[in-house]
């Protein structure tokens, strides 16, 4: 496994809202090496959106980033100014947001969007900066001529999608954050675009950061796991480990609450209760209410275990994750 | 006994114009549809956005006009009923809206949209009544407790928790048939199965009728396991039969490229599927639709004759029909490699 390009220490980010203060992402570490493809998976509201903001120096308002450290390739980014920062975003580390295909400019041609992407953070000429974008067009599999000059509601939410993901790679970056970037998409259109993601890594050294609530898609495309749960990460392993041997009750009852085409229909179970109100947290572990052995008289729940490296390379914050072991 | 409901040949056209000036938009969402829904049996629906679930759905429970009419409700033309026999077609057929937030009314509380079919339908004499009921509904959907949610309103509940109150309205009334259009798309990973186990378990109690809409084909699987499936595109259907058999051994080449494209929770599996069966990916206009076979363009195996002859939705073994010409030539589709 490569060296750190990014580390997360002891990250909290929370939002004062009226009715009190939720803490969207409690205490999150988590290292990223040069040249994975991690998936972070997690549930509506775990976070997934509010971590990859972070990695930007972007949380919105009312959030602030209240505690942590962020290391890329060793330089301490929080420390940085708005100004030194923004060096980083697209050049450095580059992020195709949740929705994203919605949120191209609509009086906009998509040539405009590339001039506009580049012009910020490079002085490349607009020939330099349409070839590259043809390029990278054609690599998405899209036909620059056909698409360049068009309008954003000219396109399929397939090709916006497919142009979002070229935008993003206009200045090389060194890290792709892509948050649920398959969501809205028909399955086809779906399995298309991971399988050009999976090419875009493959011809290049690029690290991927993929954030997702849909398990197949990580069993598809991730080589590590990080799973979060109510703002924290409960688990961290690699695909292999995450699917076939969970060392978290709730990552397992993830992979048997969800129905797929090859499995056994009778092995399905749901996971009982609902993901908690982060402004009404249980006290102790976070998970217990729906916790197997909690709830089976195992584990009192008392105590929010930390994320704890239990063997190398696997990171459970479960007390009893011995138990769950094969 | 015959069916519940009936489709004869489903024609629908929708016609309009985006500004005064602009060309007429022509789509032909359903095109030629004949499908029977018999009383306690599931179906599912399923398809790519865009091809037309919810426009049937909608034409089954009569919220749409078809172009041409061929609806029938125990035999008889929904377009035809009047009086008490119009009402309780209404009631026996009910709609889980994919739209969760269109579908509640943003001024009116839970509880007063949830109360009202109870008292016109003489399910509930009195508010009491009519709270304890819902309250019961709620805690089969996993809306604990019930006071939580029965006094707010539609936009301050998230949207897996308005679709868990629609699915509990449907129920309410106890009808002969529920279309559940994506009825889950927007609840956590976790609950699905538990939404999915209610609707199975009212199918057994009280032998409701399910049609499940939805573009997931692992969760149809999950719930019509022992019921049909109808694969649409384009507006037509293009594979209809027993569920088991047909997405074990799909004939059409849409659904064999829809089931390479599914991601498999699995990563030994997921990473060793082959490359979709495809020749584009993009979908065609809906308002210009490819000649002959729909599919054609896209079709890995297309002929000639293809591009002209629309096919038929014929029987190709007992219970199982099959749209393609060529289907007796489509090489079997297996998992993976
Ligand atoms: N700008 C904001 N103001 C207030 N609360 C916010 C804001 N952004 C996020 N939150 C809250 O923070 C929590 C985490 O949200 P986040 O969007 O990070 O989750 P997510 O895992 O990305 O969910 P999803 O899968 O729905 O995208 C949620 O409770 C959310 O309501
Ligand atoms: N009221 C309408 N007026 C005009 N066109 C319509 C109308 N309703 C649907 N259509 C068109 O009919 C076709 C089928 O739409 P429909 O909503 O039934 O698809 P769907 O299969 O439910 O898609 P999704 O999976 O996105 O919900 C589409 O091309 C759509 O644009
Ligand atoms: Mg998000
Ligand atoms: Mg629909």
């Amino acid at each position: 496994m490569g060296k750190e390009i990014l580390k997360l220490k002891n990250i909290t980010v929370e939002f004062q809202l009226r009715q009190g203060i939720i803490r969207a992402v409690d205490n999150v570490s988590l290292d990223v090496f040069r040249g994975e493809i991690i998936g972070v998976v997690g549930e509506s509201g775990s976070g997934k959106s509010t971590l990859a903001s972070t990695l930007l120096n972007m949380v919105s308002a009312p959030g602030i980033i209240k505690n942590g450290e962020i290391y890329y390739q060793d330089k301490e980014m929080l420390k940085l100014s708005e100004e030194e920062y923004r060096q980083y975003r697209s050049r450095d580390i580059s992020m195709v947001f949740q929705a994203a295909q919605n949120a191209l400019n609509p009086v906009l041609t998509i040539r405009d969007h590339f001039f506009d992407t580049v012009k910020a953070h490079s002085n490349m000429s607009e020939k330099e900066i349409v070839d590259k974008a043809c390029m990278l067009m054609e690599y998405v599999r899209l036909q620059p001529k056909q698409v360049l000059d068009s309008y954003p509601h000219q396109l399929s939410g397939g090709m916006r999608q497919r142009v979002i993901i070229a935008l993003s790679l206009m200045l090389d970056p060194n890290i792709l954050i892509l948050d649920e970037p398959t969501t809205a998409l028909d399955v086809i259109t779906q399995a298309y675009i991971i399988d050009l993601l999976a090419n875009i890594h493959n011809d290049s050294d690029i690290t991927m950061l993929f954030l997702t609530h849909d398990l197949s898609i990580i069993a598809k495309i991730a080589d590590r796991v990080a799973v979060m749960y109510a703002g924290n990460i409960v688990e961290v392993g690699t695909v292999e480990d995450i699917f076939y041997n969970p060392i978290h009750p709730y990552t397992s009852g993830l992979i048997h609450a969800i129905p797929s085409l090859v499995d056994d229909l009778s092995a399905r179970r749901p996971i009982p209760g609902s993901p908690p109100n982060l402004l009404d947290l249980p006290d102790g572990c976070r998970f217990a209410p729906r916790c197997g052995y909690h709830l089976g008289g195992f584990c009192d729940g008392t105590v929010q275990g930390d994320l704890v490296e239990v063997m190398p390379g696997r990171f459970s914050t479960c007390l009893e994750w011995e138990r769950m072991v094969k | 006994m015959g069916p519940l409901i009936e489709l004869k040949n489903i024609q629908m056209i929708f016609e309009n114009r985006s500004s005064l000036f602009a060309q007429k938009r022509r789509v032909q969402a359903i095109e030629s549809v004949d499908m029977e829904i018999k009383e306690g049996q599931i179906y599912a629906l399923v398809g790519e956005s865009g091809c037309g679930k919810t426009t049937l759905g909608k034409i089954i429970c009569g919220l749409l006009k078809p172009s041409e009419e061929g609806v029938y409700f125990n035999g008889k033309n929904v377009w035809r009923l009047r009086g008490k026999e119009f009402t309780d077609y209404r009631r026996s057929v009910q709609l889980v809206h994919q739209d969760s937030y269109a579908a509640l009314n943003p001024a009116r509380t839970i509880f007063q949209s949830l109360s009202a079919p109870l008292f016109r339908y003489k399910i509930a004499k009195n508010r009491n009544e009519a709270y304890e009921h819902l309250e019961e509904l709620f805690e089969m959907v996993g809306l604990t407790p019930a006071e939580q949610f029965l006094y707010k309103y539609p936009h301050q509940l998230s949207g897996g928790q308005r679709q868990r109150i629609l699915l509990a309205r449907a129920l309410s009334i106890k009808p002969k048939l529920i279309v559940a259009d994506e009825p889950v798309s927007m609840v956590d990973v976790s609950l699905r199965i538990s939404l999915l186990n209610l609707m199975l378990d009212m199918n057994e109690k009280f032998g409701i009728s399910f049609v499940y809409i939805t573009h997931d084909l692992a969760t149809a699987r999950y719930i019509a396991a022992n019921g049909n499936i109808a694969v649409m595109y384009l507006g037509k259907i293009v594979e209809y039969g027993q569920l088991d058999n047909v997405l074990s051994k799909p004939r059409h080449p849409y659904l064999q490229a829809l089931l390479s494209a599914v991601p498999i929770p699995n990563p030994k599996i997921a990473r060793s599927m082959k490359p979709l069966p495809l020749k584009s990916l993009d979908m065609p206009d809906p308002t210009n639709p490819p000649s002959g076979c729909r599919f054609h363009p896209r079709c890995p195996y297309g002929e000639e004759r293809c591009s002209r002859e629309v096919p038929e939705l014929a029987a190709v073994e007992e219970d199982r029909f099959v749209a393609c010409h060529l289907v007796e030539k489509i090489p079997e589709w297996k998992w993976g490699q």
